[in-house]
């Protein structure tokens, strides 16, 4: 669903982002890409998204080329980011129905929304409120309101736990599970090693760009992952 | 996607207090200054109506005594008020709305009104509201439609969609401007309801197809700084800077350049006053005016004591070398005056049009019929005015400088009381539209337009 072919991104002024990058996400499975800051997963993710263009490389959603047609692409993936950007004016109500318009669902009632709204686990009196008076909790969980509207298959994160408290962060977790167990296929880039356990089926290391490691969770069971995390955080880039 | 965005515009625009302050601003200014222009209208009107009235009966009861007596005879031609002023004051109280047509020329008459505060710190009329408040509301409802998504990432969020960058921008365009649009358009229906209201026929002749242009024409005019403030926020990385840009651009557009190109007109084309041209014409006509004299009093002596009929049979080559001098001279003082004063108009509206403002205040003042072409127009058929009355009485009456006094006469029978009247022809619909500057407009509309969409596809989301 969500795939890497040699993906590699070089900035206008020489910086090797990312460097031919390989990972493939299933439909079903969550994918976290651990890193530090600067290691490339925000530019994986944008590659995702056409935000950026790959130098050499691939970057597929269900099969389509994001560089090549990216509009064709964006119909099969959600974004959530880690602040999510929606409009602080529009009640979440408005919020949710202008981005389901943007991802094609037209037809949607007032009461659609609100059982979507409900799913995600925002209380009922939020949902005709203006979004600058929600917290950065009820924020992610509106992000994920959205991705919910969409339907759409593939669901890329940008690191959606950072800043949460951890009640919020538990809640949100307990979603992406849910989502999972929809099908979708989803890529978290997060520093979060604690969660990535918890919710991770496979988990991919970046370091300058490069993807140093790749793990399952079958293999995590046996490996202790803030160790393998800090042993390739500290080592060279072979 | 285009439906979404532009809906999501319109619906930001009408909560926001800059939409609301606008909507105050344009139904308070401009049915009133509708109102206030249309009983000024109606005073020029009746004034006029008096003026003209009074001149008619004096021509009615001008005795050929009168006329072959009075040195300095001139008749006295106005150009009433355009009733679509009421929208464009443009140039109505400036140019002059009464001329006096002579034997050798037509000179500019006494102004008809005393300018009052309006003249002193500048006239509310329709086109300023949409000139100058729209223009100026047009970019700060654009300047940040961009950089404020920018800026709180919600640009990123619907990118993250199947929308394409074209798509957003049409609908960031379609959405602004339609509130905007609409503001306009339902003030100007609410000052034309009011004008009905008060008495004006606003059915009646042209006036509505006027008035419809004028209205069409400010609505591209204030679509072009709409996109002027978006072009900035699709270019600018934050709103601060878009704001900055987006009012040095319009302060240049709207006030400077009109300005400057006038400025820019008069150095390079510079036209001594009519004052001088009149002074100039005049000295001239003395000139020549006191060697006819001298002329014709050698002849006299030449000559001798002869009956009249006799003399005025010598008398007449004689004189009619001056006058034909005279009528030579002065008209290449006026000639070479107007052609100046017309090379440096024309270079400065040509300069002006250039910007947005410059050709929205061409195409509305030509369209109510108070713009430059107007003092053009009312001059030329003065002229011809004067070549009739010339041809039917100025050439049948004499009036000799002589040592010690005058020598005064008709060549031929004249009846004052049936002299034609002067009868205006205004410039129809078609010749006030001036398409040229509807299509500097809409040249800025597409130039802004595909720049905007060229910014937008450049614009790096990170």
């Amino acid at each position: 669903m969500i795939r890497a072919i040699d993906l590699t991104k070089r900035y206008e002024d020489g910086l090797l982002a990312l460097d031919t990058v390989n990972f493939q996400i299933k439909p079903g499975e969550v994918y976290c890409l651990l890193g530090a800051n600067g290691a490339g997963k925000t530019t994986t993710i944008n590659l995702f998204l056409n935000f950026i263009e790959p130098t050499t490389g691939q970057a597929l959603i269900n099969s389509i080329d994001c560089a090549r047609t990216p509009l064709e692409a964006k119909k099969y993936v959600s974004f959530v980011s880690e602040n999510v950007m929606l409009y602080g004016n529009f009640t979440a109500r408005q919020n949710l129905d202008f981005f389901a318009r943007l991802a094609g669902r037209r037809n949607m009632s007032r009461e659609d929304y609100y059982m979507v709204m409900r799913q995600v686990g925002l209380p009922e009196k939020a949902f005709e409120q203006r979004l600058k008076e929600f917290s950065k909790g009820m924020r992610q969980k509106l992000g994920i309101a959205i991705a919910l509207v969409k339907d759409a298959p593939a669901i890329l994160l940008d690191e959606p736990t950072a800043g949460l408290d951890p009640k919020a962060a538990a809640e949100f977790l307990e979603l992406l599970k849910k989502l999972r167990a929809q099908g979708k296929a989803v890529l978290m880039s997060t520093h979060d090693i604690f969660r990535t356990k918890e919710i991770a089926d496979r988990v991919g290391i970046l370091k300058e760009g490069r993807l140093v490691i790749e793990r399952t969770r079958a293999e995590l069971m046996m490996e202790d992952l803030e160790k393998l995390y800090l042993h390739y955080m500290q080592a060279g880039v072979a | 996607m285009l439906w979404t965005i532009a809906r999501k515009e319109i619906h930001e625009n009408l909560i926001s207090p800059r939409f609301l302050l606008l909507v105050l601003l344009a139904l308070v200014f401009i049915p009133s200054s509708l109102y206030t222009n249309y009983r000024a209208y109606l005073r020029r009107l009746a004034e006029q109506q008096q003026i003209e009235q009074r001149n008619r009966d004096y021509v009615r009861k001008l005795s050929t005594a009168q006329v072959f007596t009075t040195p300095n005879l001139s008749f006295d031609v106005y150009w009433p008020p355009a009733p679509a002023a009421v929208f464009v004051s443009g140039l109505e109280e400036e140019h002059p709305r009464h001329l006096l047509v002579t034997k050798h020329s037509v000179e500019y008459g006494a102004p008809l009104d005393v300018k009052q505060l309006a003249g002193l710190f500048g006239a509310i009329d329709y086109l300023f509201v949409a000139q100058f408040v729209f223009s100026l509301f047009a970019i700060l409802l654009s300047f940040d439609a961009i950089t404020r998504e920018k800026e709180s990432g919600t640009l990123r969020s619907m990118l993250a969609n199947p929308l394409s960058r074209a798509a957003l921008a049409t609908g960031k365009l379609v959405g602004g401007y339609a509130v905007l649009g609409a503001a306009l358009v339902v003030a100007f229906g609410a000052g034309m309801v009011l004008l009905a209201a008060t008495g004006m026929d606003v059915l009646a002749g042209e006036f509505a197809a006027r008035a419809g242009w004028i209205l069409a024409g400010s609505l591209v005019f204030i679509a072009v700084f709409f996109l002027m403030g978006l072009l900035v926020s699709s270019v600018a990385s934050t709103t601060y800077t878009s704001l900055v840009v987006s009012l040095a651009l319009w302060l240049s557009a709207v006030l400077v350049a009109p300005r400057a190109a006038a400025l820019a007109s008069q150095l390079v084309k510079p036209v001594p006053s009519r004052q001088t041209a009149w002074l100039e014409k005049l000295a001239v006509k003395e000139s020549l005016e006191r060697e006819k004299g001298s002329a014709l009093e050698e002849l006299r002596r030449r000559v001798g004591s002869v009956p009249h009929e006799d003399w005025m049979r010598r008398r007449a080559p004689v004189a009619q070398v001056y006058e034909e001098r005279t009528a030579q001279a002065v008209r290449q003082i006026e000639e070479g005056w107007q052609r100046r004063k017309a090379e440096q108009q024309s270079l400065g509206l040509a300069l002006a049009r250039l910007s947005p403002a410059g050709a929205l205040v061409n195409f509305a003042t030509e369209m109510a019929g108070t713009g430059s072409g107007v003092e053009e127009r009312f001059q030329a058929q003065a002229e011809r005015y004067r070549e009739v009355l010339s041809r039917e009485l100025f050439s049948k009456i004499f009036w000799d400088s002589r040592p010690g006094g005058v020598s005064m006469g008709t060549l031929a029978p004249i009846n004052p009381a049936a002299l034609p009247e002067f009868r205006l022809r205004r410039p129809g619909l078609a010749e006030s539209f001036q398409g040229t500057d509807l299509a500097i407009l809409l040249g800025w509309f597409l130039v802004l337009t595909g720049a905007i969409y060229r910014a937008l596809e450049r614009y790096d989301v990170r």
